[in-house]
């Protein structure tokens, strides 16, 4: 699980949004919240599911399940929109 | 996504343009009716390709950062002219710094013409006379 060439996080404003340099499509963005950009960086970093719940652990004071289940949200959300190589 | 950021996506964007990517925009002004249809439309840029052309359209950034997509109507030394297909009056002295992209295709529904394609070129073609056209409509409107 890797994400797709050309996509990128970009932080403008208060805001990160996650674009194709490829093809931008200004018509449909990914905006990213705070955890977004935390799970996106580690993604970046290589991490899998294990990983990301592990990072979710890291830094939110959650339990193990929820964290788990935030991270395969989230992998879920990108793999729907087309973001990531399996 | 609100207007705020979407001007504030104009150096990713030119990233985007700079590194061969094209960008999707679906603009919002009645500028360019009724070739580009507000809201509906979407029209993919790509780099301005050398020599500019009159006719063609682009993708400028104004000084106050909005974005503008209009025909090119003169190419001075220094300074270009556009006007939107909808509009009586040019917007002169926009530098070539300025310039962001170049409109490729634009896409209606299921169809997409294609810069370069038989109805791109007659637009191009009629936009200036239908402007002038204009302009006679709405004088003789005022004489009566």
């Amino acid at each position: 699980m890797r994400i797709k060439d050309g996509f990128v996080l970009r932080k403008v404003a208060d805001s990160a949004v996650i674009v194709s340099l490829q093809e931008m499509d200004c018509t449909c963005l990914m905006t990213l919240n705070e955890s977004g950009v935390e799970l996106w960086e580690a993604l970046e970093k290589g991490a899998d599911l294990q990983g990301l719940t592990s990072r979710m652990l890291e830094l939110y004071n959650v339990s193990e399940e929820t964290a788990r289940n935030d991270a395969a949200s989230f992998v879920e959300k990108l793999r729907k929109a087309g973001l990531l190589d399996e | 996504m609100n207007d705020t950021l979407f001007y504030k996506l104009t150096p990713i964007m030119e990233e985007a343009l700079c590194a061969g990517g094209i960008i999707k925009l679906r603009p919002c002004g009645y500028s360019m009716l009724p070739f580009i249809r507000p809201d509906f439309d979407e029209v993919l840029i790509g780099r301005p390709q050398l020599p500019l052309c009159c006719g063609e359209i682009y993708l400028f950034r104004r000084d106050d950062g909005s974005l503008v997509l209009h025909r090119l109507v003169r190419i001075n030394a220094d300074a270009l002219s556009f006007r939107g297909d909808n509009q009586l009056h040019s917007e002169n002295n926009v530098s070539q710094r300025q310039l962001l992209g170049q409109v490729i295709s634009i896409r209606r529904g299921k169809r997409k013409i294609k810069s370069g394609s038989a109805l791109f070129l007659l637009y191009r073609l009629i936009a200036f006379p239908l402007c002038v056209l204009r302009r006679i409509y709405y004088r003789l409107r005022k004489i009566k």
